[in-house]
């Protein structure tokens, strides 16, 4: 949207330095009511700026081709109550209806080298009038119908970030970049003593174990979905 | 009960937790912005006069004179090695975005006759693009992902195995009903512990893919004063959009081949956090020449309001251990088929910034104006990141857990420093720019790294009140990725390096 947004205002906007230098504010601009900036001298220019050479013909002619009707709020003469060319002149003036209605603007219009002076209230891309609305952010954030467990993602900090102080995060074997936590929790230990060759977590101090039966009953045979495994208290199956 | 129950899903573990690595993840932004800007490392505190000091240095909007409108899209190409337990691999991902957008609009002062102008823009910046992918692979003998359900278990003392079959539903509980782990029996049938299945002594291959897409965004409104074209003042007023999205797939298979229980389990996680945040920034600069000019910035804390959803599924082949086929479970199914979800802030640390610029030629003809050379220096102070509780929550759920995570954070980085370097040669309306843009390591442990690296050229052509810039950026970016970690066993990191091709193109116009 945004992007749609921006490439109809490069389209529709136009610029002051079509014919002259491009400033360059980087390193120095003078200040916008200096006149305007020396014509550029790629072609041997004079170096003095001449309203009469922007050809502010085919820019008109071009946007009434590509947007017919759409350009026409341009056409109103409220267009240029800003404009220092018109506010010279008492009968141009918005407020005076004697030159609004009597002097034909619109052809006046076509020589104005600021007719399209994105400046202009009405060409300003912050005028709710140009573009019909102003713009409105909406809030985009993903959301499941009805979330219901709230908590954070917890991690097991101490195998994160063992303390500094009391805990020796050593590397384990040469190059091979694995890590070993020292830190060890008391309460139980690792054993891989398992005929499968997989890990065991025992409980060290057993007093918490409860009196439960060895194994749920499994799924016999069954693939998909794994149903949640239930087991009689103190029983076996 | 209820509470009982919520408690225990409370210290239930997932693959991706709220962890430091993610504090880092969002506070390790670049500037971004016009390719300009990024040919030349980035280095504009004290430059001004292009839109990328509206979020970097405001004050350097006051050098504007004349009105502009910029609109910047990028694309990247990137490439991550991973290597993993001596086995390296490499993956690609593409991705295209516009970088920034925006609009300068200078207004005349010349109250008293020693404001020169005042400076008005808005837009909106990328700040930092997740957009990656990496694969992990290599065999173990020392230890499994499936370990660390076992730890969880036996640390949270779960004895009743219909708890252990419920209260984890990230986590434990998957790999228990799907059992990828089982119950450990005394001779009188009492529990006395947890087991794995997966044949560690015999050699497991590890496998793991994480893609995550999502950015930070700044939308910026921005104001400043020149004052005699001495002294430019500036402040900007963020609103800042954060999305990240993750998917991890990670597999272990057994290397034997042999009927033992065995063949392979993966578990998949997806996490999705969006956030939106405040701050703002304020700066100065100093011009005692027309030549030199001196910058200061400082970014205030950004305070995120953010969301966690995440979810969790296993799946497992244990050759017909207790007559079961493939079985998968996914954390929808113990949860009313919703995500989790946590709402919590996070504050982005402050920065702050100080350049200094000379330029060649700094007169509004542009025939004079030959170039300039730019260095920042930028201090970052990653330590301050912090995780607290959602304001809008009513309970202080997992204030506990996420001072931890803050307590982490101080232990596991440091500050860092962003030094920028750039310059450009102007011939008339042709422009040539060169930079270079380093991040230093963020890691206390001497034997990790996250240091980044830019190199960048480009071009520029500026004419008939359009101009037109084209950026190349070269990043190499280290990082290291954890698949998993256990408590009382040996785990690997991978270690990531990143490469990025960047192609930036600005189009502007002047008015």
């Amino acid at each position: 949207m945004a992007v749609l947004v921006v490439g109809i205002l490069l389209v529709g906007c136009s610029t002051a330095y079509r014919s002259g230098q491009t400033p360059d504010d980087v390193y120095f601009s003078p200040a916008r009511n200096n006149s305007g900036y020396v014509v550029v001298d790629d072609e041997g220019g004079n170096g003095s700026y001449n309203a009469a050479d922007v050809p502010m013909q085919d820019r008109y002619l071009r946007m009434k081709t590509f947007g017919g009707s759409r350009w026409n709020v341009f056409d109103d003469d409220y267009a240029y109550w800003n404009n220092p060319y018109w506010n010279n002149r008492a009968y141009f003036d918005m407020y005076s209806m004697n030159g609004f209605n009597g002097m034909g603007l619109n052809n006046f219009a076509l020589g104005n080298p600021f007719m399209f002076n994105p400046m202009s209230y009405y060409y300003s891309p912050f005028s709710p009038l140009y573009y019909g609305q102003p713009v409105v952010v909406l809030n985009t954030f993903k959301t499941t119908v009805a979330p219901r467990n709230s908590g954070p993602r917890v991690y097991n900090l101490s195998n994160y970030t063992p303390p500094r102080q009391t805990t020796n995060y050593s590397k384990f074997g040469s190059g091979s970049g694995q890590y070993y936590n020292s830190n060890m929790n008391n309460s139980y230990y690792r054993s891989n003593d398992y005929n499968s060759g997989g890990s065991n977590r025992i409980f060290s101090n057993n007093s918490s174990g409860g009196s439960y039966a060895p194994s749920s009953t499994p799924s016999s045979g069954s693939s998909g979905t794994a149903p949640v495994r239930s087991f009689p208290r103190g029983g076996n199956q | 009960m209820r509470r009982i129950l919520f408690s225990l899903l409370f210290l239930s573990t997932t693959a991706f937790s709220q962890e430091p690595a993610d504090a880092i993840r969002y506070s390790m932004t670049d500037h971004g912005g016009t390719a300009r800007s990024r040919a030349i490392g980035g280095a504009v505190t004290a430059l001004g006069g292009d839109l990328s000091a509206a979020y970097v240095n405001p004050a350097g909007l006051g050098l504007y004179r004349t009105s502009e409108l910029i609109f910047t899209p990028s694309f990247h190409f990137n490439s991550t090695k991973a290597d993993y337990l001596n086995t390296e691999k490499k993956e690609k991902k593409n991705a295209i975005d516009y970088n920034n957008f925006g609009m300068v609009l200078p207004r005349d002062g010349s109250y008293n006759g020693r404001w020169s102008n005042f400076t008005f823009a808005i837009g909106m910046v990328n700040t930092a693009n997740f957009n990656n992918k990496f694969f992990l692979s290599g065999n173990n003998n020392q230890s499994s992902f499936s370990e660390k359900y076992l730890e969880e278990l036996v640390r949270n003392k779960v004895t009743d195995p219909n708890r252990a079959a419920t209260n984890f539903p990230y986590g434990s509980s998957l790999a228990f009903n799907t059992y990828l782990i089982d119950t450990l029996l005394n001779p009188n049938n009492t529990i006395k512990g947890y087991r794995s299945l997966a044949p560690i002594a015999s050699g497991l291959q590890q496998e793991n893919t994480v893609t995550t897409v999502g950015g930070i965004r700044d939308f910026f409104m921005s104001a400043s004063a020149n004052y005699s074209d001495k002294l430019y003042f500036g402040g900007s007023v963020i609103f800042s959009r954060l999305s990240y999205e993750r998917n991890s797939v990670y597999r272990e298979s057994d290397l034997t081949k042999k009927l033992n229980n065995f063949n392979y389990f993966e578990s998949e996680d997806y996490l999705y956090t969006s956030g939106v945040g405040t701050g703002i920034k304020l700066g100065v600069i100093a011009r005692p020449t027309k030549e030199y000019r001196i910058g200061l910035s400082y970014h205030s804390p950004i305070v995120y309001s953010m969301i966690d959803q995440y979810s969790a599924k296993i799946t497992t082949d244990l050759e017909g251990y207790m007559r079961n086929g493939v079985l998968k479970q996914s954390s929808l199914d113990l949860n009313n088929g919703s995500m989790g979800e946590y709402q919590y802030t996070f504050t982005r640390p402050s920065k702050l910034l100080l350049g200094m610029c000379y330029t060649f030629g700094a007169d509004e003809n542009v025939k004079n104006q030959k170039g300039f050379v730019t260095a920042d220096v930028e201090y970052d102070n990653y330590k301050n990141a912090r995780f607290r509780p959602s304001l809008n929550s009513n309970n202080n759920s997992g204030a506990d857990y996420l001072n931890e995570v803050n307590g982490t954070i101080q232990n596991e980085y440091k500050s860092g420093l962003n030094l920028r370097l750039g310059g450009e040669m102007k011939f008339n309306t042709l422009m040539a720019r060169a930079g270079f843009n380093y991040m230093t390591n963020t890691f206390t442990a001497s034997d990790l790294s996250n240091k980044r690296m830019n190199a960048s050229a480009g071009v520029g052509y500026r004419n008939k009140g359009y101009f037109v810039d084209i950026t190349y950026v070269y990043q190499i970016w280290n990082n290291a990725y954890f698949p998993y970690r256990l408590e009382q066993a040996y785990f690997a990191p991978s270690y990531l390096k990143t490469t990025s091709s960047n192609f930036i193109l600005s189009i502007g116009l002047k008015f």
